[in-house]
This record gives C-alpha cells, sequence and structure tokens, in this order.
C-alpha cells in the first residue's frame, strides 16, 4: 500500500470551531450542566412561589419583577459556577487527564485549542445565563404583561460577567497544574476575594473599577431606576458616625469596559502561558 | 528527497541542570522501522516529545517531513501519527467520535474519516467497541484506539512511544502484530522501546541512546554483526558429568561454561553456523543426551549490555 498524506490542513478558524464543537458534547453530556439547571428551575420555583407563600403582592413593573424574580445574589452565584464548572479546569485538565497527549501531537496550534475551548466554554455559560433570564423575562410577561428593556440590558451585562468570569477560570486553568485547586481557586476568587478587596476599597473610600466583582454590581444596578449614584455618608458625630460610608455604584460604561478587558487580557495571558507549557510527567 | 525524520544537535535540558538529551544527531530514512532504545531515563520520551511538540528544544533541530517542528509545529505535524506515553481518551466520546473529532483537526473529510475508521478499527480489532464511550475502556483497549488514531489519516511518519508498555501478555501481542502489519506496508515508523526482543523482531534499524547521547545506529543486521558471542542454553535428559563439562571447556570457541543445575547449562559461544552445529554434535558425543539446544535472550542484547556499561 502505497501511504500518501497529501490532505491539505484545515485553516485554524475551522480548527477553532471543531475543536469547540467536540468539547461542547463534553459539557453537553456531563452532569455539571444538568445541576446547574436543576439550581435554576428551584431557584425560580421558590422566588416565584415566596410572594404568594408571603401574601405579597408581585410587582407591576416589568423591571422590578424580573429584579425581585432574579435577586443578583442568585445570578451571581449562578454566573460564578458556571465560570468555576465549566472554564476552571478547561485547560489544566487537558493535562492533569493526559488527554493533552492525544490531542497536542496533531497538526493543530495550541491558540487554537485554547481558542476553541474558549468558545464552547463561552456557549454554555451564555446558556446557563440565557435560560435564567429568558425564564424570568418570560414569567414577567406573563404576569406583568410587558418586557422591560432594562431586564434585557441587564441580561445582556450579565452575559458580559459570565464571559469575563470565565476568563478569569480559563487563565488559572492554564496556571495551575491539578483541576481541583483550579475550580477551589476559581470559585473563591470571584466569590471571597474579589469582593473582600472591594470591600476593604470601598471602607477606605476607593472605588475599585479594577474588579469584575464590582462592575457585576451593574447588573442588578441597571434594573433600577433611576440609576443609583455613588454617594458618601460623612462622619457626624451628632448621629454615631465616626467615618465617612461611601456607597459606589459602577456605571455601565465602566462595567462593559472593564469586563472586557477582563476578556482580553486573560485570555491573551492565558494563550502565551498554554503555549509555553509543556507535557512533562 | 527529504529524510522524514532528523535531529540536529537535539538538546533538552530540564530544571537544576539535568540535561535529558545531549546533542542528538540521527537521521531516519524513509521507509525504515526504527527502534529507539534504551534503558529507563535515557532521554527516549523526551526525545519523543520534542519531535511532537509537546517539550520545548532547549538548543538544536527537529525536522519532520523536512519541516523545523518548533518553527511550524501545525506543518511538520501535518504527517504525523503519533501515540506518546499512554495518552488517555474523552471519555464522553466513543472511539468513532475520537476519531472524527482527531480527522477533522487533520483536514479529512466525513466520508474519509468514516472510510478510514473502518480499517484502522478493525486493524486494531476495536470494531465491536467503536460506538461505546471510551470512559470504562481497559488500558489494552485504549492503547489499540490510540494506535488507530495515529493510522488514521495515513501519515507518512509514525511516532511511538513504548507502544506495549503497560500492556497484559495479550495486549502486547496484539500490539506487536499491528507493528508486524505496519512493517509490511511503507510508513517510516519511529518507535522507542526498552523491549530488545520487540525491537529485534519488527524493526529494520536500531538507535541506541544513554544518558541523552547516541550510543549506537544502524541496521539490525549490521548491529548482530557486531555481536561476536552467543549465549546458548543447554537441556540434557541426564545428570551433568564434570569431566564431560571439563572437556566441552576445551572446544573451539567455547568461552564460558556455566553449570545452572545438573541438567541444564550455558554456553559463551564465538564462531559461525556450522560451528555451533558441531558443538551440539559434540556435546551429544560426549553422552549428554540433549533435550534443547537454544539461543538463550535476545541477541541484541549483549551489544546493548555492553553499550550501556560503556556509557555508565
Amino acid at each position: 500500500m502505497a501511504i500518501t498524506s497529501t490532505r491539505q490542513l484545515p485553516s485554524d478558524m475551522a480548527q477553532i470551531l471543531t475543536v469547540a464543537r467536540y468539547d461542547l458534547f463534553k459539557h453537553l453530556r456531563s452532569r455539571r450542566l444538568i445541576a446547574i439547571f436543576v439550581i435554576e428551575v428551584v431557584i425560580l420555583a421558590l422566588m416565584l412561589a415566596l410572594p404568594a407563600i408571603l401574601n405579597q403582592p408581585y410587582p407591576d413593573d416589568p423591571a422590578e419583577f424580573v429584579q425581585n424574580l432574579l435577586q443578583f445574589t442568585f445570578t451571581n452565584i449562578l454566573i460564578i459556577l458556571g465560570a468555576t464548572l465549566f472554564a476552571g479546569d478547561a485547560i489544566c485538565s487537558e493535562f492533569q487527564n493526559r488527554t493533552g497527549y492525544l490531542v497536542f501531537p496533531n497538526p493543530v496550534k495550541k491558540s487554537s485549542i485554547y481558542l476553541g475551548k474558549f468558545a464552547s466554554t463561552a456557549l454554555i455559560v451564555f446558556l446557563i445565563v440565557s435560560v435564567w433570564y429568558w425564564a424570568a423575562i418570560l414569567i414577567g410577561a406573563g404576569m406583568t404583561g410587558g418586557v422591560s428593556v432594562l431586564a434585557i440590558q441587564s441580561y445582556g451585562l450579565a452575559v458580559l460577567y459570565a464571559l469575563a468570569a470565565s476568563s478569569v477560570g480559563f487563565l488559572i486553568s492554564t496556571i495551575l497544574k491539578g483541576s481541583t485547586g483550579a475550580l477551589v481557586l476559581t470559585f473563591f476568587l470571584l466569590f471571597m476575594i474579589f469582593p473582600m478587596v472591594d470591600l476593604v476599597g470601598t471602607l477606605g473610600g476607593v472605588e475599585p473599577i479594577p474588579s469584575i466583582t464590582y462592575q457585576s454590581g451593574a447588573i442588578d444596578a441597571i434594573l433600577t431606576e433611576p440609576y443609583p449614584e455613588s454617594f458618601v455618608e460623612y462622619a457626624n458625630e451628632s448621629i454615631g458616625l465616626p467615618f465617612n460610608i461611601y456607597f459606589f455604584y459602577p456605571s455601565v460604561v465602566s462595567c462593559v469596559g472593564v469586563m472586557l478587558g477582563y476578556v482580553a487580557v486573560c485570555n491573551i495571558i492565558g494563550i502565551i502561558l498554554f503555549k509555553r507549557r509543556e507535557m512533562v510527567g | 528527497m527529504q529524510d522524514p525524520i532528523v535531529l540536529q544537535n537535539l538538546t533538552k535540558d530540564y530544571g537544576k541542570g539535568f540535561r535529558a538529551v545531549d546533542d542528538l544527531n540521527l537521521v531516519v530514512r524513509k521507509n525504515s522501522f526504527v527502534g529507539f532504545l534504551g534503558p529507563n531515563g535515557a532521554g527516549k520520551t523526551t526525545t519523543i516529545k520534542m519531535l511532537t511538540n509537546l517539550l520545548t528544544v532547549t538548543s538544536g533541530k527537529a525536522f519532520l517531513n523536512g519541516v523545523d517542528v518548533s518553527a511550524d509545529a501545525k506543518r511538520a505535524l501535518g504527517g504525523v501519527g503519533a501515540v506518546v506515553e499512554t495518552p488517555e481518551f474523552y471519555p464522553f466520546l466513543t472511539p468513532n467520535e475520537t476519531l472524527q473529532y482527531l480527522g477533522a483537526l487533520r483536514g479529512m473529510s466525513k466520508e474519509d474519516v468514516k472510510r478510514r475508521s473502518k480499517a484502522v478499527l478493525e486493524t486494531v480489532k476495536m470494531t465491536e467497541w467503536a460506538n461505546v464511550r471510551v470512559g470504562k475502556f481497559s488500558k489494552g483497549m485504549k492503547q489499540r484506539i490510540a494506535l488507530a488514531q495515529a493510522l488514521l489519516h495515513e501519515p507518512t511518519i509514525i511516532i511511538l512511544d513504548e507502544p506495549t508498555s503497560g500492556l497484559d501478555p495479550r495486549g502486547m501481542v496484539e500490539v506487536r502484530d499491528v507493528l508486524k502489519e505496519l512493517k509490511k506496508q511503507q510508513y517510516t515508523v519511529f518507535m522507542s522501546s526498552h523491549l530488545l526482543n520487540e525491537v529485534q523482531e519488527v524493526c529494520t534499524d536500531v538507535a541506541m541512546i544513554d544518558h541523552g547521547k547516541l550510543l549506537a545506529y544502524d541496521s539490525v543486521s549490521a548491529l548482530l554483526s557486531r555481536i561476536d558471542t552467543k549465549k546458548l542454553e543447554v537441556h540434557i535428559a541426564n545428570a551433568v558429568v564434570p569431566e564431560a563439562m571439563d572437556k566441552l571447556r576445551s572446544f573451539e570457541g567455547v568461552r564460558l561454561l556455566t553449570i545452572v543445575d545438573e541438567r541444564q547449562f550455558f554456553v559463551d559461544f564465538a564462531g559461525s553456523e556450522e560451528m555451533q552445529a558441531e558443538l551440539l554434535l559434540k556435546i551429544q558425543g560426549l553422552g549428554n543426551k540433549v533435550v534443547s539446544f537454544k539461543e538463550s535472550g535476545v541477541a541484541l542484547e549483549n551489544l546493548y549490555m555492553s553499550l550501556i556499561k560503556g556509557s555508565g
């Protein structure tokens, strides 16, 4: 048999799409995704039932309805969970699980593998946020008779936050060796460490503009009319306030800018580190 | 015509001053089946990892079909099929899906992948598992799928890193059968191993390496011709007679005689096949009822051991 290998190699873009397609299989066939959807359904059902149980009226305003139903805390946790479970070990698992020995010796650039995997994660977190928001928006439309533009804008910012948080997860997964460490660090960084830094900055009167968790506040703030503005309650010993208290609200522009910045910077550094990482051991 | 694999002064340093591969030069000619031999830690896997872009090169160059792997890994690996270490598979994909994935990355059409998947899964005897998720496969089954993916796109070069490592005896025989099949076809195969019998059985050429340095590189027949002493294992039905053994020691070509027990002894012998046949007649002539008379171990073993000792 004559052995010939005259096939034209696919373009980088075609290979990115191939990696994304098969990585998507992984996510769609995983229990992680099913678990997230179950959590979404349970929270939505509870939040929808709560006013009825407490004999409280449902809001008439579509934006307020969505805000009350979703609650920013839950949106935040879902996005962090999505970024952790679908981005936190995306790269390091190829090394730890030795699947890199199967994929890396192929004629495909590591940057294409990275971007393909990121594309599939982006699609999954987009799906998670979309199910969450559109369920609330459609329920709200049914209950209030209208759809709020603010809710859709909030949805857009939530998608952007999910992409930025996933980018942080990807960066961590290119740095750390083990999946468990990467998952734990991604979760605690987004859930505790960044918010603690935000808090310290706020107490000191410094607006934590570079922080994605601070900027994610715009997802909730945009649902409030009028859009809240930062303010200070100055020290006033007569009312028992020995120091200034700062209330910062990120603007939509700074939120979009910082989120896009995280997506770009984390992924550029991630690709560079991934390209330099060797398959040792 | 380009040589399929060329290593030029290839060097790999790890941290703490450890040099795993040291100024390695090697040219693998087209359609040859090269066994890359060396003890554990000799630098075999490191060399193969540099060839397949899993490790960066400290200095020197590695060329595949004339393309520098460090400069353009995508193009260099285009005509290569590789099995490095024991790769793991995505447990959520079946062998067919895995082959579709890797085929798509290598530019194969769906029809092409389908046709080749059928052929390569037949070659590695995994057809009946083609649509079962890999998650529950044994190591041997995974190794066979690894070989299948390496052959999928009809590469010009196949690089294998200890392909029978970790397999049970049956798995080793099956993989070795696949290797023999490859030998019949016009592939250029570069295979690392520390199993001398495996190399002697399937390879046309052998490169021996230790401490990252090349010790010998030649055809198997040329290397075997360098070996002047072979170890013969003799089993007899009667008990060993010491006087007869003393006479045997004085026969032409006998370098050393080692009595294992009263019915078995080894003869280190240097001589032609005719002299070896004469030796058998002489052993029988001394009143021994010979049950078996055969070469012990692998012919390459002596050369290998002497080279390894020399390099240490």
